[in-house]
């Protein structure tokens, strides 16, 4: 092994050397992966030490927060690398050229009816699905593919069987695949060798949920809920996409677009239920996230002119509809801020460079920006023009950063990539 | 802390512990401030600490160091135990937040140390099995390759590269973006 001993001046007394146990409690305390890599350069014993999988497991349990490397477009655009003045950069980029994220591999469809489409990615995996077209045949069942853009390997999920369809959606069952959406559960410790990937729908009368089990191999009943058992109404001409969800302690949210509620699923419970909104709340697009201690974050964008996003800690789901409760004060660097004292509410402007700013993500204490000019804006999605940027907004200090820009594609639904480092990478499929 | 001369000097007493170091120093200490060690738990639950702990890894030098920061270490432990509802909340939390600022200062300055006795240090905190004291000192050497080239590294702990040119070649051009 390497000897490694600090340096002596003088009359000290004999250094000391450490044993190779401590050399590891050492090196697997230091802080970034980039300056791991450098340590890992100076000799070979710590080279071996730091390319051993269990040495790379146990510091990505102690250093959980993964490296925001990217966002995945739809196929046509692929991955966006994090730009520089981003500190990962450089990461983002060695990434990108060790990964796979063009789609090519996975099995050819009919170029009429669809594209693949990344819906979700969790711990070096990527959820992608078969997306349907207008005209396609609704009968056919979504496909989902799990694919790890390191090694290209992949794996099909079964289809749901329709045993286990048919007698939620009764008479609905061939719109199952209109509104169909898929994402990995977040919950519970799938991070080595399985994963969970929940599957709903939605239609006029009600949402639906089914359950993947990497474990099992196969699909269970969820749950399913009647939006008028919610307090909720559906409206019509939503779009998958405006349906981005947010996830805190086991629930999944998603602002019921319309209405002054939040549709919830409990995870655990498998059930679906709804939380109430401070009044007037209709058109806002709301995001939750966890702000540590039990406690959510809320950001609020309000669409008046100029429009702003609000952000508010709540002690617990049930303040969130609370108007004047229990709200945290931050003060923002950016030059815009409005701080209302009295509601101790912290108000953000979008960047400067946009008049408009959407809420396209929410993953991993960051909520996903989009900023762009009003003009481009057409009724699905938004068309954006060359200039128009992602930009991060990190719950945990509230700062606004650019993250890189839309390459001037329509932007539908994105997914942000959390990642290690290729180095740091474990084999998923 | 147990203070001589004290109406319960008895009690105090009877649980003190002696420390004896590689160089035949010995020191006192409440069973407090020894149990931080899960080693010498382990010794006061076998019954094995009469006439004092031998512990021939550890230098008087460094073992004072050590109880230094243990006897720091067990009054915060035992101010959190007996923080009762005495305080408001409020002022709990107040009481509470002052006293950690303190123990990262007490923990600040204790690592202001050189290379050879933060070495000593680890070495002992293992020995003695003294989880928060490791974890101090390891993360001490872990933020000193911050922003460090590999040869300044090697430079700082002496450690001798036994890598060929080419496989430091190799290591650049796999991980180029933590050399840029």
């Amino acid at each position: 092994m390497g000897q490694v001993q600090p340096v002596l001046r003088g009359r000290d007394p004999p250094a000391p050397s450490l044993p190779e146990p401590l050399i590891e409690e050492i090196l697997v305390r230091i802080a970034t992966p980039r300056d791991l890599v450098r340590a890992s350069a100076a000799c070979t014993y710590f080279r071996r030490l730091v390319a051993n999988d269990s040495f790379i497991r146990r510091y990505r349990t102690l250093h959980p927060s993964q490296l925001l490397l990217g966002i995945l477009s739809p196929a046509a655009v692929g991955f966006l690398q994090a730009e520089a003045p981003n500190p990962n950069a450089s990461v983002a980029k060695a990434f990108d050229r060790k990964a796979v994220f063009s789609l090519d591999y996975l099995p050819p469809r009919e170029p009429s009816s669809g594209d693949w489409s990344p819906r979700d990615a969790r711990d070096g995996r990527l959820l992608i699905m078969f997306l349907l077209s207008e005209e396609a045949d609704f009968t056919t069942l979504p496909e989902l593919v799990v694919a790890d853009p390191l090694t290209r390997g992949c794996t099909m999920l079964p289809p749901i069987p329709e045993s286990i369809v048919a007698p939620f959606l009764g008479a609905d069952w061939c719109v199952f695949a209109e509104n169909f959406d898929a994402f990995f559960d977040p919950s519970g410790d799938y991070e080595d060798a399985h994963f969970r990937v929940i599957g709903w729908t939605r239609h006029r009368t009600l949402a639906v949920a089914f359950v993947y089990s990497s474990h099992s191999g196969t699909w269970t009943a969820g749950t399913r809920a009647f939006w008028s058992d919610l307090g909720l109404h559906y409206e019509y001409g939503m779009t998958p996409d405006d349906w981005w969800l947010s996830y805190a302690y086991g629930c999944f949210y998603w602002k019921v677009p319309g209405n002054n509620k939040l549709l919830k699923l409990d995870v655990n419970r498998m059930e679906f239920s709804a939380v109430g909104l401070p009044p007037n709340h209709e058109l806002r697009e709301v995001a939750v996230a966890e702000a540590g201690e039990g406690r959510f974050g809320i950001v609020i964008r309000h669409r008046d002119r100029p429009e702003y996003l609000r952000y508010s800690i709540r002690q617990n789901e049930g303040e969130i509809s609370n108007e004047h409760l229990m709200e945290t004060a931050i003060m923002l660097p950016s030059a815009g801020e409005i701080c209302n004292e009295h509601l101790m509410e912290t108000t953000i402007l979008p960047p400067s460079a946009y008049d408009k700013c959407r809420i396209v993500a929410v993953a991993e204490g960051y909520i996903f920006l989009l900023g762009y000019q009003s003009l481009s804006r057409r009724t699905r999605g938004v068309c954006t023009r060359e200039s128009s940027a992602f930009y991060t907004l990190e719950i945990k200090t509230l700062k606004v950063e650019r993250f890189c820009w839309t390459r001037g594609g329509l932007c539908g639904r994105i997914v942000p990539y959390f990642g290690f480092p290729p180095f740091m990478s474990l084999r998923r499929i | 802390m147990a203070s001589a001369g004290s109406g319960d000097e008895k009690a105090a007493a009877a649980a003190m512990i002696t420390l004896i170091s590689s160089d035949n120093e010995k020191f006192e200490v409440t069973e407090a401030t020894a149990t931080l060690s899960q080693t010498i738990r382990h010794m006061i639950e076998d019954g094995c600490t009469d006439g004092g702990v031998p512990l021939p890894n550890v230098t008087s030098k460094i073992l004072a160091r050590v109880i230094e920061y243990c006897k720091k270490h067990a009054t915060a432990a035992a101010g959190e135990e007996g923080s009762s509802s005495s305080f408001s909340d409020a002022a709990f939390l107040e009481v509470d937040r002052a006293f950690l600022e303190e123990l990262e200062e007490f923990d600040d300055a204790f690592l202001e140390v050189d290379r050879a006795t933060l070495f000593d240090l680890i070495l002992a905190a293992n020995y003695l099995d003294i989880k928060g004291l490791l974890n101090l000192t390891c993360q001490k050497v872990a933020d000193s390759v911050k922003g460090k080239t590999p040869e300044q590294i090697r430079e700082m702990y002496n450690i001798v590269n036994d890598l060929t040119p080419e496989e430091e070649a190799e290591i650049r051009r796999e991980t180029q973006w933590a050399f840029e």
